[in-house]
């Protein structure tokens, strides 16, 4: 089972599309994953828990030594097929 | 859990010069709706400061404003058309501008919770034909016929 952690500014409202984005994208594609929410600001101290940071504000608050993929394209459709399909690849590493 | 919306969450700004004006006109009205609690504005506006919400869509631009749900009294969607567009700062690169002709206010009530309207919203946004319609409508009712569509007949 991979982790996943999607922040966004105040983790309630963007990462909550992104991660039922992310839920779904990964059902199809028979990858197994538990998709948690927080704020950007708690990410730093959290993301070791984790495979793979999603954020969709840009990531400045510290650093993690796990992959980091940005999702804007979630939000505005372009290239969210992309940004979908880089997301499984890096879940199946 | 419903979400209020109607005309009079409709807002036409004209010859707005910031995001900040254009924030304070929307949170302002919500405040003298009851919708919100006072506390609202502050926090609607700290929060477009340290993680703001402009989406460039490679269109229309639109930006989705929100706070935490403390402040809120009703869930609700307030929505502006910015004549002329007004500058937001970018959600992915918050040093870069977009220019913004639509702003989205999420009025929620629960934390991680109005997931559908959210999609819908989003939907809406990448959906560019329709955010058209929005902003070039004369009336307020051809606005709301377009989101009512997308929020409630979606």
């Amino acid at each position: 089972m991979k982790r996943v952690l999607v922040a966004c500014g105040n983790g309630i409202a963007t990462s909550t599309v992104v991660a039922t984005k992310i839920r779904e994208k990964c059902e199809e594609n028979g990858v197994a994953v538990t998709v948690n929410q927080c704020k950007l600001l708690e990410v730093e101290s959290k993301a070791d828990d984790y495979d793979l940071l999603v954020t969709t504000g840009k990531f400045t608050g510290g650093t993690v030594t796990i992959p980091v993929i940005t999702a804007i394209s979630l939000l505005t459709g372009i290239g969210e097929d992309a940004t979908l399909e880089q997301i499984v690849e890096q879940l199946k590493k | 859990m419903a979400i209020a919306f109607d005309q009079s969450l409709i807002l036409k700004v004209e010859h707005a010069k910031t995001d900040t004006e254009v924030l304070t006109a929307m949170c302002n009205h919500l405040c003298d709706k009851g919708i919100v609690k006072d506390t609202y504005c502050q926090a609607i506006l700290e929060r477009e400061a340290n993680f703001p919400t402009g989406l460039n869509t490679h269109g229309i631009n639109v930006a989705i404003p929100h706070a935490d749900v403390c402040h809120v009294n009703t869930a609700s969607l307030c929505v502006a058309v910015l004549n002329p567009a007004v500058d937001f700062h970018a959600m992915d690169e918050p040093e870069d501008a977009v220019s913004v002709h639509l702003v989205i206010m999420l009025v929620l009530t629960e934390p991680h919770g109005h997931l559908e309207m959210l999609q819908k919203i989003v939907g809406l946004i990448q959906n560019q034909e329709d955010v058209k319609k929005i902003i070039t409508a004369e009336d307020k009712g051809a606005i709301e016929a377009v989101i009512r569509r997308y929020l409630l007949e979606a």
